[in-house]
């Protein structure tokens, strides 16, 4: 891959890494630093680029060891989320489903977090998954189901304080 | 994709999922990083960013070109990588190399290294003065303390992945009013005498000579953006003398370049060991503020 192929691949795909990077728990304060050690790490690793897979599923890989690293410094850990409300589960303009989204993922364990969000939501398959994360295939689908019931529960608990007003 | 073996996802959430995938990242968001990204790998070199001018509808040539704030604010310039980027070269070209000079030899100077370096070496615009300089001081004065132990296993760099910084403000490389260094008082218990007589001078002066190549080959790749070069120069000259005379130099050129190349942990790690090593050296103020500048 020429250095303008790799200029084409990260023009086109920097806008799903960045929402991969989001849901899987980066804040959009620290996107840049992030996305910039990332595609600088792709880069260096182009030659690794398996040509049978996509890109993009490629860098989910990344994506997923870029937002563990960054989890792992307890002062990210550290911010506090503002307890902001959310209308409606769904329906909502102005993004606000997408935030829904983030904002209940982040009460998933990581490991649950990143099979709800490569699998449910960015499309990937479960043994692509379990490559990914070279866990086994029947923990994957286990993940997902345990991801996709704390995740219903933190939609509910998130839009609920809308509605009721109280916790 | 349904998965025989996973329960279909419930109706409710697969809407909420489908909306939420409708819902793009902001594009003001996506504008903001991508300009910082282009810039950081335009300053790595990182071919296909080499276009300054070029890239994805080119972003204000005054995006990051005059050492105001990082540009990133500006987030109005949208996709503005390449542009920044061209500026950056103009300026590293400009002020920045014809104050370094100067600024070197005053180090040199006052750290008290200025031994043989002046002969056959290539100073550009300031060679004059700077061999003026050195020469008042070239009576040997090999035996800098060596004291760079701790610094290699200090130094540790990031590793992979790990949290990276903020580019810098490119032209914020070199300020032309500060020294480089820290005006040291030279080691003066440890002048060897007579030492330009000894073939252990000689010697001396030899590898002193090499470390001054890589030193200055390291700063030269920094006036001209190329943070990369400039760490792996200054990677091989800790290699080759962990503890050499320029030690300080090299570490402070390399703190630098981690910075602008936006590993900020690994840059402060290295400070660290900087400060631990050289506690009477000024420099750690200067590159702490750079690396507090770069925080989010």
């Amino acid at each position: 891959m020429s250095g303008a192929d790799f200029r084409v691949l990260f023009e086109r795909e920097l806008p799903f890494v960045l929402r991969a990077l989001q849901r899987l728990g980066v804040r959009d304060a620290d996107l840049p630093d992030v996305a910039q050690e990332l595609f600088l790490s792709v880069f260096d690793r182009l030659p690794e680029l398996d040509p049978s897979s996509t890109p993009r599923k490629w860098l989910f890989a990344f994506c997923v060891r870029f937002a563990s690293n960054y989890r792992r410094l307890a002062r990210h850990r550290a911010t506090e989320l503002d307890e902001r409300r959310f209308a409606n589960a769904a329906g909502s303009a102005d993004g606000e489903t997408r935030e829904l989204v983030v904002r209940a993922l982040e009460a998933l364990d990581f490991d649950r977090r990143v099979a709800l969000v490569l699998h449910d939501l960015e499309g990937m398959t479960a043994p692509e998954l379990a490559a990914l994360t070279d866990t086994p295939l029947n923990t994957v689908y286990s993940r997902i189901r345990l991801a996709r019931e704390d995740f219903r529960a933190e939609v509910a608990r998130l839009t609920g304080l809308a509605e009721g007003g109280a916790l | 994709v349904t998965d025989p073996r996973l329960p279909p996802l419930p109706q409710d959430l697969e809407r909420l999922f489908a909306e939420a995938n409708e819902q793009p990242v902001p594009a003001e968001l996506v504008a903001q990083v991508r300009g910082r990204v282009t810039r950081a790998m335009v300053l790595r070199g990182v071919p296909g960013f080499d276009d300054p001018g070029g890239g994805d509808g080119g972003g204000s040539p005054n995006d990051g070109g005059s050492g105001g704030p990082p540009g990133d604010g500006g987030g109005a310039a949208g996709p503005g990588g390449g542009g920044g980027a061209g500026a950056l070269a103009a300026a590293g070209g400009g002020v920045v190399a014809k104050t370094a000079a100067v600024k070197l030899a005053a180090l040199a100077a006052t750290v008290g290294l200025a031994v043989g370096v002046g002969a056959g070496h290539t100073w550009g615009v300031q060679e004059g003065r700077r061999s003026e300089t050195l020469s008042q001081k070239d009576d040997g004065e090999l035996s800098r303390p060596a004291q760079v132990a701790g610094l290699a296993a200090d130094a540790g760099e990031a590793e992979d992945g790990a949290l990276p910084a903020p580019a810098m403000p490119p032209t914020v490389l070199w300020p032309a009013e500060r020294p480089l260094m820290s005006p040291l008082a030279p080691p003066t218990g440890a002048r060897a005498p007579a030492a330009s007589a000894s073939s252990e001078a000689a010697l001396g002066r030899s590898a002193l000579r090499r470390e001054r190549e890589l030193i200055d080959a390291a700063a030269s790749a920094m006036r001209s953006g190329n943070a990369q070069q400039a760490l792996d120069v200054s990677e091989q000259h800790k290699r080759q003398f962990p503890r050499g005379q320029l030690a300080e130099e090299r570490e402070a050129v390399a703190i630098e370049a981690l910075v602008t190349l936006g590993r900020r942990e690994a840059a402060r790690a290295r400070l660290d060991g900087f400060r631990r090593t050289y506690p009477a050296s000024a420099v750690p103020s200067r590159l702490e503020a750079q690396i507090n500048s770069s925080d989010p």
